[in-house]
This record gives structure tokens, sequence and C-alpha cells, in this order.
């Protein structure tokens, strides 16, 4: 360990102490690549008696700002995390938050779990295959629970209408400043569609395949919860149905795994509000059209001089939600056919 | 219009990560994306840019270039002179998006099922 990772060990042993934590001393502490905008490091913990514990740590560095959408604070997140457990939903069970003024930064501590994350691999590795088979059913459950959970006021999220949704969407793609005819025809539309179930719900925000980790039996844990918020249930459902995750499996539209009628139907069997394929269809134009204004805010920063040769590519996936925006709305249309 | 970065933001961004050494692997795959990128906006880019032209044209009037055309496609979407269901319109649009992702991402799994090429087989419910 460098200087600076001695320090952070010293500085997690002592919030685990803090915390009512049986720590002798952090062991094996190594950075694991992740998130654009998070940390996580990897450690663990000994006991006194010797035992280990196998955790994570979850991070914003101190004097780095936190990413523009979402939660006030990473700590923030694992109260999300904590009251969606108590649900029911599968998530790494928090161990306990960094405090605040923290040297080691704002974040939490949970359960260090094994599974696949990488969406790619999840959708391939032939020992998931029978996890693959019964995850769309999974999904449906899960976001089930997720929006069952009630007593959200206290987490403190941000809250958003349909309307409102839409308004935003509109408004951070006139910020862009590129003019996209496939992205007002997608808004006219939505206009005229985007149904306002009236009813608001606690959401996880980015739940898709990649946030998913998964055990030969099904999904083992939901991860990422910095987008969660209020709003319309079908958001949820609808973004895990994006094209831009289905990897090589662009015939199985919930998240390159499985059906839409099998996610309707396992999410109304466990008790959501029905959502009809209607609803569900105008939200995954909706959110394919999210996912293009995210891509093109990356171009927009890249001119701008934030510059990765991997944000040029992003960049350029922008025209990836405007062929699926065209598949979705005018699927039949005789130019589909021309070469 | 074919996006941002253009080509030569693309070709000098690989280079630069050429140039500091990107590692075998996953960074170096991304450089050679972005030059395969830029690569066929070079070639294909002229003919895109007069066929956006042409089209938008018939819909709406003769413009000088393509960005001039399709910032006024935009309008006309917007302000709704143009209908939802109008079929030229539509025709438009999904060539272009077509003809942006032969440029952008030809490899792009639903792209590549729409033109009857990959594994990917037909869309399912």
């Amino acid at each position: 360990m460098d200087r600076a990772e001695s320090e952070l060990a010293a500085h997690l042993a002592n919030a685990a102490r803090g915390a009512g934590i049986d720590c002798r001393h952090v062991t094996g502490l190594r950075k694991l690549s992740g998130g654009a905008s998070k940390e996580m490091w990897a450690f663990d913990i000994e006991a006194a008696d010797g035992t280990k514990c196998p955790l994570v740590l979850r991070r914003q560095p101190a004097g780095r700002r936190f990413s523009a959408q979402g939660l006030a604070s990473v700590a923030a997140e694992a109260a999300v995390v904590r009251r969606v457990a108590e649900a029911g939903v599968p998530v790494p069970a928090v161990a306990f938050e960094l405090p605040g003024g923290s040297p080691a930064g704002d974040g939490y501590v949970m359960a260090r779990l094994e599974g696949e994350t990488v969406g790619g691999r999840v959708l391939r590795l032939p020992e998931l295959a029978a996890a693959r088979a019964g995850m769309a059913r999974q999904c449906g459950e899960i976001l089930a629970r997720i929006h069952a959970v009630r007593d959200h006021a206290t987490l403190m999220l941000a809250e958003r209408t349909s309307a409102e949704e839409l308004a935003a969407l509109e408004q951070r793609y006139r910020d862009t400043g590129q003019p996209r005819p496939v992205f007002e025809y997608a808004l006219r539309w939505l206009a005229g569609h985007l149904p306002d179930t009236g009813r608001n719900v606690l959401l996880h925000g980015d739940f898709r395949t990649g946030n998913l980790m998964v055990g030969p039996e099904g999904i083992r844990a939901v991860l990422d919860w910095e987008l969660a918020r209020i709003g319309p249930p079908a958001y949820d459902l609808a973004w895990l149905c994006v094209g831009s995750w289905r990897f090589q499996r662009p015939d199985l539209p919930v998240g390159g795994f499985g059906t839409r009628d099998d996610l309707l139907a396992s999410y109304a069997e466990a008790g959501g509000a029905p959502v009809d394929r209607d609803a569900l269809h105008a939200w995954e134009v909706f959110q394919t059209m999210n996912w293009g204004v995210m891509c093109a805010g990356v171009a927009e920063a890249f001119v701008a001089g934030r510059r990765t040769v991997e944000a040029g590519v992003i960049a350029r996936r922008a025209s990836e939600t405007e062929f699926d925006l065209m598949r979705l709305l005018a699927p039949g249309h005789g130019a589909w056919n021309a070469r | 219009m074919l996006d941002r970065p253009a080509a030569l933001l693309l070709i000098a961004e690989a280079r630069r990560a050429l140039e500091h050494g990107a590692a075998p692997g996953f960074p170096q795959k991304v450089a050679a994306n972005a030059l395969g990128i830029a690569e066929r906006e070079l070639a294909l880019g002229p003919a895109f840019e007069r066929a956006v032209r042409e089209r938008i044209g018939a819909l709406l009037g003769e413009f000088g270039s393509a960005g001039e055309a399709t910032e006024a496609l935009c309008a006309a979407i917007r302000s709704g002179t143009l209908r939802l269901d109008d079929s030229m319109l539509i025709d438009h649009l999904i060539r272009t998006s077509v003809a942006k992702l032969a440029v952008d991402q030809p490899t792009y799994p639903a792209y590549r099922a729409s033109r009857g090429e990959g594994d990917g087989g037909q869309p399912r419910d």
C-alpha cells in the first residue's frame, strides 16, 4: 500500500469502529474499476478474533464535486439502499457510512458480493443461461418491491411527474444546441402520447443490464442507486427495455434477456399497479431519447474541451438511439427495406 | 447532419491517445474505433450530406447546406408545419438514421439485424 492507501485504510478502520464494528484492522485494500463518477474500493475488515469480512467502499473522494443528477451525497444513497433492503429488494447490505467530514470523503461501505455485472457477459456466459431465462420475471418482481416502498419521504429524493420529466428531457436536448430531427419528432410524439399515471413511486432510476449482479441462480443484487428518485413507475420498466442495453441480443427487448409480456405480468403479479403495453411503449420512446440526450451531452462536453477518445466514441452513439426511436415510432414503414 | 465530434477531432484525439501510449486491449480498441468512425465519415459523409439536403429540399424547399436544411426541418417538426404521419418525413428520418449508423456504428446489433445480418433473429415481444 502506498501512503494514500494506508491513510484510507486507517480512515476506514476509524469509521468502522465509530459505527460499532469489531475492527482490529483493515486489510487487502485495492481499487476496483468502477463507475465514471465514483470510486470503488475492495477491502476486508479483520475482527479481534481474526475473522474477515469482505466489503466494498463506494465513495466520492473529498473535494470532488458530486454528479449533477441524482442524490445530494453518496452517503444519502446508503439510506435508499437500507430502505429497499427492508422491502426485500436484493442489494449489497450496507455496513456503515463514512461520517460527515471524513477525510476518506463522502461514501458508504457495503457487503462485497460475488457475481457478474458486465452487461455483455451477463448476456453471453453459458453458465448464466438458466438465470437469463428467469430474469425478466425477476426484474418485474424486484421493481414491484421497489415501487411499493411507501415511507420514502425521509429520503428527501427529487420528485418529477411525467409532464415534468418530459419538460426536463426537452430542455436537456435544447441545451445541447444540436439540431436533431428525430428527437424533435419524438418530442412531439411524446407530447401526445406520454401517459400521466398521477401516481409517483420510489424509482431506482438506472435499472438496466450492467447494474444487475447475476449468478447462475439469477439476480443477486441491484447496484448503483445514485439516480434514485420519485416518479412514474413505467420510468424504471421502460429504461430496462432501451435498445442500448441489449448488447448482442436486440431480439430480446427486456435487457437483452427477456420479453415485455414476462416483465409486465410478473410486475403486476408482485403487486405493481398494472402498466399496459401502450404506456410501456411511450416510456420506451422517452427513455431511448433520454439515453440519446445523455450521449449528445457528452458530445458538447467533448467539443467544449473535456476530451478523451472514449468520450468522442460515446458521443457518436447518440445516433443508435435515433435509429432505435424510428424503429419504435415507425416499425412498418417501407423505408426500412431501402438499400 | 453527422454528429459531433467531427472526424478531425476524433482523429486528433485518437492520435493523442496513441502518442501517450494507449495500452493494448480496451484503450487501443477505443482509439481504433474512433479512427473507424472518422474513416467512414470521410468516405460516406459527402454523399450523406447531399442526400440529406435533397430529401429535405423535397419536403421544404431548397437549402444551401445539409446543416441549414436540418435546422429548418427541426423547426418544421417542432412548429407542426409537418404532420407526424407525413410518409415523406418518416422516410427521411429512417433513411438518415440508417445512414448515420453506417458511419457511426455499423456493428450495432439492431442495425445489423435490420439489414438481415448478424444472429439476433426476429424481434420478440
